[in-house]
């Protein structure tokens, strides 16, 4: 019984954190959601569910939404196709497997704004290493950041070499916790490497997949700012804008508070949408 | 006969291994490699065409970059030392005040099943919340409160994001401890709390460092927060990129902000390695334990 109360009164500080900095501050968003507030007039006005009505005509909210869709699909997906043949390789035996492990969490532990500053001058139309290196091969000058089409793409190269590492990290702390006997059964049984992979890794991988999955795409909806920010600002145009940026601007640029906080509610429902659509197509507890 | 033509197709599959993770590693460094070679060189070699693959004026251009990143910005610098001081303080206090909080709740998680299932959906919910839903209340109230532009906010803001990936990861290091030897500890005469900071917790030491490691990552690192609450009294290492590079018509410094840069990584870099063997497991927010 002593017990029960000393463990109530050790969660307490922790639960009244979480509760006026964490909770209110959401539900003070919520609240600021139903109303109209530019910020220089001081008063914010009741306007109901007015503001949601108009997210629903708001066309560069659903390109935002697009963008933002595209962005995550393609930058998981690509880390994970790099991440697990990585994984797999290394999984197979090499020497210094800690030293490269090492030198793989580097990008992983940097900054992500640093990380866009680091990618700035590659990206240089005149200067850049990676015109240099065209240049190299005999190809043409790229505008990397400057173009419509090329911006979102050249952030998503950004974000894949960032992310492919801890990718492969967890993929690869997957391949090792993979029992050794069932593997070397099959292959005194003549199996193919490419059977192997199939019929026992993976079915053995698949939490640890889903997992992986699961915490980039969450991170990659929702946390995706810094390098955009610092490199395009959503730009050229609206052209690399995704939700992130534009709840941004709306809340920071144009200071329409109770729009931003519609817009960003609206953001954490369809966050909390494709988290249930995944866990019912990866059936992961 | 077929023993030779294995032999061979293990060397090829060796050679292929090893190609790929040369590959595998220039694609990671190389990016990280010329930032540090840009940290020795002049601003006119690093906008040079074709570039400097072998800087000229190491010397010179280091102490250029030193002066002009850690000068004040009352004397055209950066202010690089004032902001590893702003860095520094916010990170270590919120990383010291996320363990006040989270070892007793972490314990009583770990040992007495608090809050049950319930907690487990609070620690997901926390994780999906996009920060950015966060910024304009935040910056509503912070202004009541005058708290805008100050450590105190961060280190209270860093506290939300930290606390659950904190108790979470802690409760899964108290959860290994064994139960015996806390109750060895207790029929001897040691009260919970006194048997809590007394066995448990040097116990989990490592764990602890671990999760304080994955605390001052975020808080050191964070950027969105820091540069919508924040303006000129404090201004942590990431807050100062944007102002840099956006300076108008002059030619952003990449000399200066690189060598602050580096010198905001190596700190990290170097616990992550000393950590290594558990940093998998900060990464997954505890849910892959190696």
């Amino acid at each position: 019984m002593r017990d029960r109360t000393l463990a109530r009164l050790l969660v307490l500080p922790c639960a009244l954190a979480i509760l006026i900095l964490g909770i209110f501050p959401l539900i003070y968003a919520l609240h600021l959601s139903f109303h109209s507030w530019q910020l220089p007039s001081l008063e914010p006005q009741f306007v109901g569910l007015e503001n949601y009505a108009n997210i629903l005509q708001d066309k560069r909210f659903y390109w935002a939404i697009v963008r933002s869709c595209f962005f995550v699909v393609t930058t998981v997906g690509i880390q994970f196709l790099l991440g697990f043949t990585g994984a797999f390789v290394l999984s197979r035996g090499v020497r210094g497997l800690r030293l490269i492990g090492s030198l793989l969490l580097a990008p992983v532990m940097i900054a992500p704004v640093a990380v866009g500053a680091i990618w700035l001058p590659l990206f240089d139309i005149n200067f850049g290493l990676l015109n240099y290196c065209l240049g190299l091969i005999g190809l043409g000058k790229v505008e990397w950041l400057a173009t419509p089409t090329n911006a979102l793409p050249c952030l998503m190269l950004i974000d894949i070499w960032q992310w492919t590492p801890f990718m492969l990290l967890i993929l690869l702390a997957g391949f090792q916790s993979i029992p050794r006997e069932p593997l070397e059964a099959a292959r005194i049984g003549g199996a193919s490497e490419w059977r192997i992979l199939r019929s026992i890794s993976l079915p053995m991988l698949t939490p640890v997949i889903g997992i992986a999955l699961l915490l980039r795409g969450i991170d990659s909806f929702g946390k995706f700012f810094d390098t955009a920010y610092l490199l395009t600002r959503g730009g050229p145009g609206t052209s690399s804008e995704t939700l992130n940026l534009y709840i941004y601007e709306v809340g920071f640029k144009f200071f329409r508070l109770g729009y931003g906080a519609a817009l960003s509610f609206t953001m954490l429902l369809l966050a909390l949408v494709g988290i249930a659509v995944f866990f019912k197509v990866f059936r992961v507890e | 006969m077929s023993y030779r033509r294995r032999s061979n197709a293990e060397t090829m599959s060796r050679a292929g291994r090893y190609g790929l993770v040369v590959l595998l590693l220039a694609f990671s460094a190389s990016p990280i490699l010329w930032m540090l070679l840009s940290t020795v060189k002049l601003n006119i070699e690093i906008f040079s065409d074709p570039p400097v693959f072998i800087p000229q004026h190491i010397p010179q251009a280091i102490q250029e970059n030193w002066e002009h990143a850690l000068a004040p910005r009352s004397q055209g610098g950066l202010g690089g030392l004032k902001s590893i001081g702003d860095s520094a303080i916010i990170a270590v206090l919120n990383t010291l005040l996320v363990i006040v909080l989270a070892v007793p709740a972490a314990y009583s998680v770990a040992r007495f099943k608090t809050g049950g299932k319930h907690f487990i959906i609070w620690i997901i919910s926390q994780r999906i919340l996009p920060p950015i839903s966060l910024v304009l209340p935040y910056f509503l109230l912070f202004r009541e409160l005058r708290l805008l532009d100050t450590h105190l906010g961060l280190i209270l803001i860093y506290t939300t994001f930290n606390l659950p990936l904190a108790v979470w990861l802690l409760q899964g290091f108290f959860a290994k401890i064994p139960k015996e030897v806390e109750e060895a500890a207790l029929i001897g005469g040691c009260s919970r709390v006194k048997a809590l900071l007394r066995v448990t917790l040097p116990l989990a030491l490592p764990g602890v460092a671990v999760t304080m490691l994955f605390c001052f990552i975020f808080a050191w690192n964070e950027f969105l927060f820091a540069v919508m609450l924040t303006r000129s009294r404090v201004i942590t290492l990431p807050a100062i990129i944007p102002g840099l590079l956006y300076t108008g018509s002059m030619e952003p410094r990449f000399g200066p902000l690189f060598t602050l840069t580096a010198v905001s990584i190596f700190p990290i870099l170097l616990t992550a390695f000393v950590l290594q063997k558990y940093v998998i497991r900060g990464l997954t927010f505890g849910a892959i334990k190696e």
